[in-house]
């Protein structure tokens, strides 16, 4: 029976698509796009291929515990890291200002779009700023999916990532930055979680001075 | 069509694929089997294998994860955050699927059909290959084509179970999400639009399908 089990099991692994075993980073959703845009950069400077997966860092934190396959992951909530098991936890290397972001077309007052405070730091750092003001809400999986409520229309407003702002070129007028000092620092770091042969490269290549002024173009500071 | 667009394609195809040949080989028979059983553990079976159709996804993808989980009873065959992983959890979620049409078209056979079978000295695995399938073969490619469509359309069971790993578990459900979360409006577009298509065609085959068995 055992046996059957592992037959049929190596046949469904034969199955599986191919692939050539690049480096597997685990984003906080938020970091995604500014990952993308040094994606080559990084590859050429670490001599690798990377496949990128994001959700929250939350979400990436229990796939971890349970195993999935990441090298690497990129958290924006230096408590949640914690919660890793077998990391090796790098020091931040930058950090994620929070804005609000309002619809300029938006006619009615509809509801304000955050991440979910449980998963996503940009959503416990949301409810620091709202506070105990009774504001409609919508909680969204992850700090891009409150993006993209409020891209929709579906949200009038949201307390979004401002990296995700400048990257979508959305205009300044249509934003605040919220005053850092009425919510906690959301601090992106790295997760070693495997021994790929490149992950010390590109740990230290995405803290490094290198790649800092692509982070800075889209509102990165230094921690 | 890009990388980004044809890898979750190619690995909904794969999965849809090697879902319904495990529910051919699996699903086929055990719908014989109950189209054959009578009393308390016909009603048992049925109902067990008719859970998924009223189950959120989210709960089988839940106890799969806790199962095959690193931590789980399973945790050591790894296939949590897999391919063959994915395959488990969309076999039982796709199981109702296919044996409720096929059993319903072994039942439609009449029984004096397989009682001059046995008297032609069949056993019952001979009858069931020589006379149940043959006759029950448009049930039979209905429940296929319904479980390819399905898995195809999958979301909940693949996200908890594989989680959203490139070129390994992101199929198209998942990337439509990933799209739609990262405000990629043209690339999530694109992927639905696919899969309203070509779950028109599955659907539009099934039921050309059930009129042709309708009719004969």
């Amino acid at each position: 029976m055992r046996a059957g089990l592992l037959l049929l099991f190596g046949w469904l692994a034969a199955c599986a698509p191919a692939h050539d075993r690049p480096v597997l980073i685990a984003t906080a959703s938020s970091f995604r796009p500014a990952l993308e845009a040094i994606r080559s950069e990084l590859q050429q400077m670490c001599a690798t291929s990377i496949s990128i997966s994001s959700a929250s860092t939350g979400a990436l934190i229990t796939q971890a515990n349970q195993g999935a396959p990441f090298d690497l992951l990129i958290s924006a909530d230096i408590e949640l890291s914690k919660l890793v098991k077998a990391a090796s936890i790098d020091p931040p290397f930058a950090r994620s200002p929070l804005a609000l972001w309002v619809r300029p077309e938006a006619s009615r007052a509809g509801p304000v779009a955050i991440a979910n405070p449980a998963t996503a730091p940009f959503g416990r750092a949301a409810m620091q700023v709202i506070g105990k003001s009774d504001i409609e809400l919508v909680t969204a999986n992850s700090a891009s999916q409150a993006f993209s409520f409020v891209k929709s229309g579906a949200a009038s407003a949201g307390y979004v990532p401002l990296v995700l702002l400048k990257g979508a070129k959305i205009p300044k007028d249509d934003y605040e930055v919220i005053d850092p000092d009425s919510y906690f620092a959301v601090m992106l770091q790295v997760l070693r979680l495997n021994d790929h042969p490149q992950t010390d490269c590109l740990a230290r290549s995405l803290a490094g001075e290198a790649l800092w002024p692509h982070l800075a173009e889209f509102g990165y500071e230094l921690p | 069509m890009s990388a980004n667009l044809l890898s979750p394609v190619l690995t909904s195809l794969q999965l849809a694929t090697v879902t319904t040949a495990v529910l051919l080989l699996l699903g086929v028979p055990l719908a014989f089997a109950l189209s054959q059983m009578r009393g308390v553990l016909r009603g048992l079976l049925e109902s067990l294998v008719a859970v998924p159709l009223v189950l959120p996804p989210t709960v089988l993808g839940f106890y799969l994860l806790l199962l095959l989980g690193a931590n789980g009873p399973l945790g050591s065959l790894g296939l949590v955050f897999s391919f063959p992983g994915l395959v488990i959890g969309s076999v039982l979620f796709s199981l109702p699927f296919m044996v409720r049409p096929a059993q319903s078209a072994f039942e439609a056979i009449p029984a004096s059909v397989f009682e001059a079978g046995a008297s032609l000295g069949l056993g019952p695995w001979q009858r069931f290959i020589t006379l149940a399938l043959p006759m029950a073969k448009t049930g039979v490619v209905s429940g296929a084509m319904l479980s390819f469509a399905h898995t195809l359309g999958e979301f909940g069971v693949v996200l908890m179970v594989g989680g959203n790993i490139p070129d390994k578990t992101r199929v198209l459900s998942i990337a439509i999400f990933d799209a739609v979360e990262q405000a990629d409006y043209a690339q999530a577009h694109i992927l639905s639009l696919a899969l309203v298509l070509f779950s028109f065609a599955a659907m539009l085959l099934v039921s050309t399908l059930a009129l042709r068995g309708g009719r004969s």
